[in-house]
């Protein structure tokens, strides 16, 4: 059996149909327009006080499976530079058994031709380019981002009158 | 066909809709899940969303959603890798406040600049937008309209932009927000290479001996290159990394040689590194008597501040700041003589033995150097003499365009050279480097474009600050601002940017995928299409062309940037716009549309839509009837071909993982300028600056010049912007990725303790950051990832909230016009 | 010959204190079907043989009074072959 998409060709299509019907949602006054700000251009709002950091050493769940994962923990005053990485002190393989902190991914001890080598591979020395804590703070903004799971789930949703 | 394989589909168009409507489907509906088919996401590539490094990413879809994303391992530039900002991509499209329809301000049912922004059909966008263009047009001519894009524009858009604004309008008056990121890269390219962008590429990092960060936080604002860096430094002991800056910051937990240095005095220490390599003779006399002439800069060029500011007004050489004059050795050597080490170690705060260790990198012959730069060169009042000057002392070594020895100028956006620069969306150029002032370069365009000779100005427009100035000062009247967000952005915005949008002369049309401060201050906002959701192309640092297919399609009415440019070009004629002596000549033009003339030319529609791939969405192609893309593509690329900006067929950019011009005979150039790698440079030369016609590049004697504004008794303290690692630019679309936003949801300022301290400050209490200018609240941080030294603060301005551009100063270097943002004075007042 | 099949989802926007009305409208247009919605906005899925017959339907449910507007998310056709239906 063929199968074939179209799904823009008709979307233009539709679309001069669709700009006959006039549009008349509610209005936006100007202060309210940027989600992320919320007053006027000119006013100063009150910064908020600052959150602390999530320490609750709880794993959240990714939102798919390559995301790396964030910090469930503080890491104020981690010593992380030339001479010393912290985070691999309870996160190196060695260390987890004392630890029971998660090792870090296999593919942390490869290199970029991903060869695997017997420590951690340096183009992933600095943990914070990839992974970091999460303060306690009100989001702005709701991100409406779909996890895969559900999607495939929902696939087999019934007809709903 | 049974009802199951149907209810597949049905179920599939549900969740689409759903999905886009924000509408959660039931828990009931989960059921089993059998098939291999049913689990199976659709992978493609495309490069990241963010900065200028150009990271290659695999983008999962499925049902019409971005379910995941992940570096690409067949990237050269990342091999697998992507920084916290790229791993999280899948979500940035998906803010639940996406903007889904035009919206007008208006109060009862009129357009009013005063009015709340109402939703309105394109129809009826358009109509308002091509009636004040054409008021505006016939009343003041083709200098009242302008646009402002960005490094963030594919390819094609930029072009399309470039062509609609020069071609159509007859107006230069196009910038884009690369103005703030790298125009002291692309003069500093020009003076002394005579040809734009590096000559080396990423492969040097797996080479070089030694790595000099000169005001480049890479570690948080290029973590993959920064990973490359980390990787050769940790690999290779005898390797070494010098970390120069204005404070502490995470680039510098590698350093070997940590640098802090006070304001502007980088220009003396670069002059003391070529005093020190001719002093103790380490010049490379072989290269240098071959590749090199020098030249003598003009001095005293003042700030680009408005021309009645007192320190334009006590500037002698304003109007000449470009020129120069030929000089010899002995007459550089003899400039470059009074900074010894004493008197910049004196000048910069930088103790002797490390002036000197950093010296000796760059002077021992047999370590290969690679030096980076990014906004602390470029957004410098003097920011194209740094490019000058680091390039005299890679020049005096003979240390550039081979492996592990290159000055590589970063770039902070997607296509900051893909487009801003090669395209040459800026109010000066045409694309492949040529200028709207030359008469020989505009023809060249015309011929390409099929229009007739006369369209193009030869005065340039006004760049990117200045259309600000001409905003508010009522002499730009009509706007359009396209993939950025410069009322955040922009410096001075409380002097300049924001009386300019509300000028009730003006009218404001803003096109952006979220609501930002930009679209605050519009009036008419247009719903605009955002990276996977179009097909695209940019250009990131080393000259690489990456492609990407559209895989979704954008929510509501979103249009791309290129569909919203092409159909407002049908709302006007050539008779409307072009002189008309020109169309007297030329009547085979009368009565067309811009979008006939522009591209419905025979070159961009040349290819049909049945040369558009079939497994891949492509709005625009479908809407306008042939490949938009490939058509806007090669018609650019006939510009660059043949020119030393060699760019491959569009569609072997599709097929491949980027590919770095000039690509000729189907290979791609790592360095240019050397024999062997560069086709351009002929044989038995060596090295060839094929820039300028005698094929040498230039040092240049340029001084140590005080900066546009320093701290005195009552503004007591250096003020230095930048970025954090977690969000990209304005934070427009960082700000909506929850994980991203709770690593660092709100701007602060960064400050010494012992600043702290001296005015009854602690870590978290609310201050206000005062300029001359205007100011903001925050609160103090003393503590994390920058540690200013005494006398300096530094906040970041990726915070809509927080508005630090209220305070900067509007001071540019005078030769690329880009502005200052790490340099101004304020004070810190408790609350 | 083949025949095809041809389903689409749109996104209705609806002013709120018609939804109920709309809905009763829509369910009575022979080739849609409801989805999940909420006060102003419903999900509908249309089915057919032809483009044409989806941009009917279209044009239809924005004839409805208290539609806002009908924006098309999903299309997917398919080419049914010899004895399936």
């Amino acid at each position: 059996m063929k199968t074939f998409k179209l799904v823009s060709a008709f979307s233009a299509l539709a679309f001069s149909a669709l700009m006959i019907t006039s549009v008349t949602a509610a209005s936006i006054p100007e202060d309210k327009i940027d989600t992320l700000r919320q007053v006027p251009i000119d006013v100063e709002p009150t910064p908020p006080a600052m959150q602390a950091v999530l320490n609750k050493d709880i794993k959240e769940v990714r939102n798919y499976p390559m995301q790396p994962p964030v910090i469930p923990h503080k890491i104020d005053g981690y010593q992380l530079d030339l001479k010393v990485n912290k985070c691999m002190a309870c996160h190196a393989r060695q260390r987890t058994g004392d630890s029971q902190a998660p090792m870090v991914s296999v593919t942390h001890y490869m290199d970029r031709d991903n060869n695997f080598l017997a420590e951690l591979s340096p183009r992933r020395y600095f943990c914070t380019q990839c992974h970091v804590p999460q303060l306690d703070a009100k989001l702005l903004v709701e991100n409406d981002f779909v996890d895969m799971d559900h999607l495939i789930k929902a696939n087999t949703v019934q007809k709903k009158h | 066909m049974n009802m199951n394989r149907r209810d597949f589909i049905k179920a599939n168009a549900v969740i689409a809709a759903a999905g886009a409507a924000g509408l959660a489907l039931p828990a009931s509906a989960s059921n089993l899940i059998t098939s291999s088919e049913q689990t199976k996401l659709e992978w493609n590539k495309a490069p990241c969303r963010f900065c200028g490094t150009g990271c290659s990413v695999i983008v999962a879809t499925r049902d019409g959603k971005v379910v995941a994303t992940h570096g690409d391992a067949n990237s050269e530039v990342n091999r697998g890798l992507n920084c916290i900002k790229g791993y999280f991509l899948s979500k940035i499209m998906y803010g639940s406040d996406r903007l889904t329809t035009p919206m007008l301000r208006m109060t009862d049912g009129k357009y009013d600049k005063h009015g709340e922004f109402t939703p309105i059909s394109w129809d009826s966008a358009f109509d308002i937008m091509a009636q004040k263009w054409k008021e505006t047009l016939k009343a003041k001519g083709p200098t009242a309209v302008g646009m402002f894009g960005s490094g963030q524009w594919t390819v094609w858009e930029g072009y399309a932009a470039v062509k609609l604004m020069k071609a159509g309008f007859g107006s230069n008056n196009i910038d884009p927000n690369a103005r703030h990121c790298m125009a002291s890269a692309v003069v500093g390219f020009m003076r002394t290479f005579g040809i734009d962008e590096p000559m080396g590429c990423y492969d040097d990092m797996e080479a070089a001996d030694a790595f000099v960060l000169w005001g480049s936080n890479m570690a948080e604002m290029h973590p993959i290159l920064w990973t490359r860096v980390t990787d050769r430094r940790l690999s290779a002991s005898h390797v070494k990394v010098a970390v120069l800056s204005t404070f502490e910051h995470r680039s510098f937990d590698l350093a070997d040689l940590p640098i802090v240095f006070t304001p502007q005095t980088d220009l003396a220490i670069l002059n003391f590194i070529a005093n020190y390599i001719i002093q103790n003779d380490k010049v490379n006399w072989d290269f240098v008597k071959k590749h090199v002439n020098f030249r003598q800069g003009t001095t005293d060029i003042g700030y680009g501040l408005r021309p009645t500011h007192p320190l334009e007004q006590k500037a002698k050489n304003v109007k000449t700041a470009g020129d120069s004059t030929p000089i010899d050795f002995d007459t550089f050597k003899a400039f470059v003589a009074e900074y010894t080490v004493e008197k910049v170690s004196k000048m910069s705060g930088v103790p002797e033995a490390k002036l000197i260790e950093l010296a000796k990198l760059y002077a021992d012959p047999n370590t290969k150097v690679t030096s980076f730069w990014t906004m602390g060169f470029n957004q410098h009042t003097r920011g194209v003499w740094c490019n000058n000057l680091i390039y005299n002392i890679h020049l005096l070594t003979g240390k550039i365009s081979t492996p592990g020895n290159s000055p590589f100028s970063l770039t902070g956006q997607p296509s900051a050279c893909g487009t801003a620069r090669e395209v040459g969306t800026f109010s000066h150029r045409l694309p492949a480097d040529m200028v709207v002032t030359n008469p020989e370069h505009r023809k060249h365009a015309e011929e390409i474009w099929k229009i007739p000779s006369g369209i193009i100005p030869p005065k340039p427009g006004y760049h990117a600050v200045e259309q600000n100035r001409r905003l508010k000062d009522g002499d730009l009247n009509c706007y359009w601002v396209q993939v950025n967000n410069n009322m955040q952005a922009g410096p001075n915005i409380n002097e300049e940017g924001l009386p300019g949008y509300r000028n009730p002369a003006n009218f404001i049309v803003v096109s952006d995928a979220y609501p930002t401060v930009t679209t605050q201050a519009a009036d008419l906002i247009l719903p605009t299409a955002m990276w996977v959701e179009k097909e695209g192309a940019y250009g990131n640092a080393e000259r690489r062309t990456q492609f990407w297919h559209q895989m979704v399609q954008a929510p509501g009415e979103s249009h791309s940037d290129l569909w919203q440019l092409m159909e407002f070009s049908k709302r006007f004629t050539t008779d409307e716009v072009w002189p008309k002596e020109v169309l007297a000549a030329n009547p085979q033009f009368k009565g067309k549309t811009l979008f006939e003339v522009l591209y419905k030319n025979g070159n961009v529609d040349k290819f049909p839509l049945a040369d558009t791939d079939p497994k891949y969405l492509n709005n625009e192609a479908k809407h306008f009837g042939f490949y938009v893309q490939k058509g806007l593509f090669e018609e650019y690329a006939t510009f660059g071909r043949g020119h030393g900006h060699d760019l491959a067929p569009f569609d072997a950019y599709h097929e491949a993982h980027g590919l770095r011009w000039p690509v000729v005979n189907g290979k791609e150039t790592q360095w240019r300028f050397r024999e062997g790698a560069d086709p351009y440079v002929k044989p038995g030369k060596g090295f060839e600056f094929y820039g300028h016609p005698d094929g040498r590049a230039v040092i240049f004697a340029l001084p140590y010049e005080p900066p546009a504004e320093s701290p005195d008794e009552e503004f007591d303290i250096w003020l230095s912007t930048g970025r954090v690692l977690e969000h990209w630019h304005s934070g427009s679309m960082t700000q909506r990725v929850p994980e991203l936003y709770r690593a660092f949801p709100d701007a602060v300022c960064f400050m010494h303790p012992e600043d702290a301290k001296k005015r009854g400050l602690r870590r978290g209490d609310e201050v206000r950051v005062v300029s001359r200018r205007g100011e903001i609240k925050t609160r103090v941080e003393t503590r994390g990832r920058n540690k200013p030294p005494v006398g300096l603060v530094f906040v970041p301005w990726f915070d809509a909230s927080q508005l630090i551009n209220k305070v900067t100063l509007d001071a540019t270097d005078p030769l690329s016009k880009q502005t200052d943002f790490k340099k101004c004075a304020v004070k810190i007042v408790k609350v | 010959m083949s025949k095809e099949l041809h389903i689409t989802s749109l996104v209705v926007q609806v002013m709120p204190n018609k939804m109920a009305e709309v809905r009763q409208h829509i369910m009575a247009i022979e080739n849609a079907e409801l989805s999940v919605n909420n006060e102003v906005k419903l999900v509908v899925v249309l089915e057919g043989n032809s483009q044409r017959a989806l941009m009917d339907g279209i044009e239809q449910i924005n004839a409805i009074s208290g539609v806002l507007s009908a924006t098309m998310v999903y299309h997917q056709s398919e080419a049914l072959e010899e004895g399936e239906e």
